[in-house]
């Protein structure tokens, strides 16, 4: 179930990237083991799928600055563009919890001065292990109230592990580098879904009943979305993220 | 010339006096002199000035320099602030307590208020380790998190800051490094000052918030500075003052004045050039300022007087060598001028020039002064003897000009005297007039009077027993008729009709007459110790002289004396017998001069008014014209003779009436025409002729006359009063005579006027003077008559 993130400690620059790429194409196969009980139940569950579209603004406006009035051998290189997709999470509010879930385990890298992914969507319980990846130390920790944590310094290719007991918005950073900073979302049920590149999203083995479905985005103002579950049915649901206005989640 | 010109001259000031009476060469020596201190002064002045405004103008550049270093310096140290403050944003303790902060406080949970305590612990420790002034923390809209500040205990959160440009600028996320003095901000937190810079708060690319970094401006700052630009320095916050190196009052002018740095600012004695340098603006919008200031004074007063004593030196020496120089080359100009001098000198001394100067050598001035000197002696010498001349020739003229005046002075009087005369002759004819007039009426009724008296008498016969008394009436009338003719005499209306008298005779008719007119107080005594004496001479007028010669002697006795008249004969004078006639009075007599004179017309010693000066040269003419003559003895103080000759007559004296009143009338049988204005005479006449037997046809006037004449047969005689109203007797007969036959004519008249005069003049006119009697009408009509008969003389009317 757990990938070898610890495998071979020298990593290139493509490999890491590689690797990234891997966890993220692991992140269905994450929440796979959620699914096994509701295939069991077919018949009684429904299914919520569609589309999300982020406004153009808020996927290029990243805006960066630069300490030094002229770019030196101390600049730092350009942030990697980051797809803003993957930070959007559409969760389901107040979903019974099924029975006899496994603790599941995630993970977030620390990968070139980076939390990967920015953005960890988790079920309440789930053990997240944040394995640095860099040739640097880390020091991740959190003073989020959901869970507050510091994981202390250590080096390449070690690994610590949090198990968030709480939902809530847990924000990670590192002490080392604070340019750093994740954000573990721990949420009450196990439906919710990062969209793939394309936007697209899927939420399974959903109990019939009236939902709430959230759009959430860490600059946005959460997008709330009521819809109705029914057995054996797929409920289309398409989101828009809007531009942020000031007033929703500041610049 | 000199003493003249200082008596002219009013009295000049003491030193200006002094001054000109100074000699040429210390006269020209104190002009250099002072015209080299005046050059002297200005040019100090002018320096000085110069010397101020290059002063100024390069403290003021020193200034701009100071300020630009200041500039400069500001932002360093602003760029050091930002550099700091992104530093501190570097912090993983704040990034994350305010992201986690902010983060949980969207999503609505409870305020963390561990985080913002760690933040602002945070903010404190490194606020404090880095000895800044401010630290603080915003969020992503400029409202303060968390902060620090060291002065202020107060909590500084909640507080606005998006408006500050820096903090604004960071929001936005740029870091502000560049030369941008827009960017400068203050900070003002509980009345301190800070001057800030800021940084953004980037997490994850975005913006969360900015940390603030800020020094205080306050006393320590304005000491920093002080330190290092050494000159005094004004910190200000709009004009609230924050420190200063000057006194309180007078960085508060430099705090008010700021804006206005262009022109020196005046501090008490002190002249300052200002710059200013801002800080930025608070939030509230109050001006940082940082005045730099630079004093003039101390470095122009040293300037200057470094001047005024190279000054005082330099000029004084300028001035005594100017002096010296001056006089230098007075002497030298005035040495020949010298010899000249003395030259003159000589030459005054001695009142002429002995020989010429020799001034071959000398300069040009000199020959040219001593040419016009030559020139000018030369040209005093022709003028001295024209002067001469002239005042000889002024002097003839004076004379002559005095003897002019004198003449006419002596014209002058004698012109004044003869006004007087001619006033004193004016009224002389004026009583001569009236006294004539009288007498022309007195001989008219005297006429009258007298003819009928005889008439009467022949008619009575001589042996009547009135006759007497006629006789007696026709003396009395006769004596009238003499008091008149001397009337007439003294009026001089006489005619001449000179004839034999006998002078006894006159004398006696005369006498009572000059007894009158001599007063009392003079005794006359008539003195005749000679035969009877006969003139032939004019009664009336040698009345006249002895009239003259009495009032004469009466005026020389005003306190009387005696009046000798003395008949005689003498042949003294012309060799041959004459009459003599004395006049000796014992008056004042008469001094050489006035003898001389006596007999000028118009000479009076008389006061004027009271004589004539005309009796004694009509006695004079009177004597003369009857061809005898006058002289005169005088002892002054003892008496005055007068001696009148005249010719003696050999002649017998006719006298009015000879006892022929009585004798028989000549009778006639011719026509004769009687024309008087007088009726009485009118009838008289007319009688008289009439018993004569002549034809009388009579008339009252000329025009009744003519118209008589008319109507009347041929009229042999016109016998004519002279003075009638109308037509007077010579115009009747000039009319008469166009009309009529020529006959012979006879004028009456008993007064002489003008007329009268002329025809006396004439010859053959036959005048009767009235008053006359039957006997002389008769005998006179009667000659006319026969003279008629005879071939006619001519007869000329004018």
């Amino acid at each position: 179930m757990f990938r070898p993130c610890n495998a071979p400690p020298r990593y290139g620059r493509y490999t890491r990237s590689v690797f990234g790429c891997l966890i993220l194409l692991s992140m269905p196969l994450v929440t796979a083991p959620c699914r096994a009980p509701a295939m069991a139940a077919r018949a009684v569950t429904g299914r919520i799928e569609g589309q999300v579209l982020l406004s153009t603004a808020l996927t290029t406006r990243r805006p960066r600055f630069r300490i030094y009035a002229e770019p030196g051998p101390g600049a730092r290189p350009p942030a990697p563009v980051v797809d803003e997709m993957r930070n959007v999470v559409l969760y389901v509010q107040r979903a019974p919890v099924p029975e006899n879930m496994q603790p599941a385990r995630a993970f977030m890298t620390q990968d070139d001065e980076q939390f990967a992914p920015h953005v960890l969507p988790v079920f309440r319980g789930t053990t997240v292990d944040f394995p640095n990846a860099d040739d640097v130390f880390h020091n991740v920790f959190s003073l989020s109230s959901a869970k507050a944590f510091d994981l202390g310094r250590y080096p390449r290719s070690a690994s610590r592990s949090v198990t968030f007991d709480k939902s809530g918005t847990v924000q990670v950073f590192c002490h080392i580098h604070s340019d750093m900073s994740g954000v573990v979302l721990v949420l009450e049920n196990p439906f919710f879904a990062v969209p793939t590149d394309g936007g697209r999203f899927t939420i399974d083995n959903v109990p019939p009943g009236d939902y709430t479905v959230v759009g959430w985005h860490e600059r946005v103002k959460p997008i709330l979305r009521t819809i109705r579950v029914i057995a054996g049915e797929t409920v289309k649901l398409d989101f828009n993220i809007p531009i942020p206005s000031a007033e929703d989640a500041g610049r | 010339m000199q003493g003249a010109d200082e008596a002219v001259a009013p009295p000049a000031p003491g030193v200006m006096r002094l001054l000109r009476r100074m000699r040429l060469s210390v006269r020209l020596a104190i002009f250099s002199g002072g015209i080299v201190a005046l050059v002297t002064c200005t040019t100090f002045i002018a320096l000085s000035v110069q010397v101020r405004t290059s002063t100024r103008a390069l403290f003021a550049e020193e200034l701009a320099r100071n300020n630009s270093t200041l500039v400069k310096l500001q932002r360093e140290n602003r760029r050091h602030l930002v550099l700091t403050a992104a530093l501190l944003a570097e912090s993983p303790t704040l990034r994350s307590a305010i992201a986690t902060y902010r983060v949980e406080q969207q999503s609505g949970a409870a305020q963390r208020a561990d985080l913002t305590a760690t933040v602002q612990h945070e903010l404190e420790r490194v606020g404090r380790d880095l000895n800044g002034g401010a630290l603080l923390a915003t969020d992503e809209r400029g409202r303060v998190f968390a902060g620090f500040t060291r002065n202020s205990p107060a909590s500084v959160a909640g507080t606005e800051l998006g408006a500050l440009p820096a903090v604004r600028n960071a929001l936005d996320g740029s870091l502000v490094t560049a030369e941008d003095d827009a960017y400068l901000s203050g900070l003002e937190i509980g009345g301190y000052y800070f001057g800030v810079g800021a940084a953004p708060l980037i997490l994850d690319g975005y913006t969360i918030g900015a940390i603030i970094f800020g020094t205080a401006v306050d006393s320590a700052f304005v000491s920093a500075l002080h330190r290092d630009f050494e000159s005094p320095i004004v910190v200000s916050a709009g004009d609230q003052v924050i420190g200063s190196t000057l006194s309180p009052e007078h960085a508060r002018l430099v705090a008010h004045d700021v804006g206005t740095s262009a022109r020196p600012l005046l501090l008490g004695n002190d002249e300052y050039v200002t710059g200013v340098v801002h800080l930025g603006r608070t939030q509230r919008g109050t001006d940082l300022r940082v005045t730099l200031l630079q004093s003039l004074t101390p470095a122009v007063s040293a300037l200057t007087s470094a001047l005024r004593r190279d000054f005082i030196i330099y000029g004084v020496l300028a001035v005594v060598f100017a002096g010296l120089g001056a006089a230098v080359l007075s002497r030298s100009l005035l040495r020949p001028l010298r010899g000249f001098i003395y030259y003159m000198h000589e030459g005054a001394e001695r009142d002429r020039i002995e020989h010429a100067f020799d001034a071959t050598d000398a300069s040009l001035e000199i020959r040219a002064l001593n040419d016009s000197f030559r020139r000018l002696m030369d040209s005093l010498g022709g003028k001295r003897n024209e002067l001469e001349r002239r005042g000889s020739e002024l002097a003839a003229a004076n004379e002559v000009l005095t003897d002019e005046v004198r003449q006419r002075e002596r014209i002058e009087r004698a012109l004044r005297e003869s006004e007087a005369q001619l006033r004193q002759s004016q009224k002389l004819e004026a009583i001569g007039t009236l006294a004539g007039g009288i007498a022309h009426d007195f001989n008219n009724m005297l006429t009258v009077i007298s003819g009928f008296t005889q008439m009467a008498l022949m008619r009575v016969g001589k042996n009547h027993e009135v006759a007497e008394d006629l006789k007696q009436v026709s003396e009395a009338a006769h004596s009238a008729a003499g008091l008149t003719h001397q009337l007439l005499a003294f009026s001089r209306k006489q005619v001449m009709q000179p004839r034999v008298l006998d002078l006894e005779q006159v004398v006696t008719g005369m006498e009572g007459m000059i007894r009158r007119l001599i007063g009392p107080h003079i005794t006359l005594s008539v003195v005749n110790d000679a035969d009877p004496v006969r003139i032939k001479a004019d009664p009336s007028q040698l009345e006249q002289v002895l009239l003259n010669l009495a009032v004469n002697a009466r005026d020389a006795m005003p306190h009387g004396g005696t009046l000798t008249i003395q008949l005689g004969h003498t042949t003294r004078a012309t060799g041959h017998e004459a009459a003599e006639l004395r006049v000796k009075d014992t008056g004042t007599g008469m001094t050489t001069e006035v003898r001389d004179r006596v007999f000028e017309p118009f000479f009076t010693t008389k006061e004027v008014g009271k004589g004539t000066g005309l009796g004694l040269s009509t006695v004079y003419g009177i004597v003369a014209q009857s061809g005898g003559t006058i002289n005169v003895e005088s002892t002054l103080g003892a008496g005055t003779t007068f001696i009148v000759t005249f010719p003696t007559a050999t002649e017998y004296p006719v006298s009015f009436n000879e006892g022929k009143t009585d004798a028989e009338l000549p009778c006639g049988d011719e026509t004769i025409l009687v024309v008087d204005d007088e009726e009485a005479v009118l009838e008289f006449v007319r009688r008289t002729l009439k018993g004569c037997g002549y034809t009388v046809v009579t008339a009252l006037s000329g025009v009744e006359a003519l118209t008589m004449a008319r109507g009347s047969e041929r009229i042999d005689l016109l016998l004519t009063d002279i003075l009638m109203p109308q037509l007077t007797g010579p115009q009747l007969v000039e009319r008469y005579i166009e009309k009529f036959p020529a006959p012979s004519i006879i004028y009456m008249t008993g007064f002489m006027d003008d007329a009268t005069m002329r025809l006396e003049l004439a010859e053959d006119v036959m005048l009767l003077r009235k008053p006359f009697n039957a006997i002389e009408l008769a005998r006179m009509v009667r000659s006319t008559l026969d003279a008629a008969a005879a071939p006619l003389p001519s007869f000329d009317a004018r």
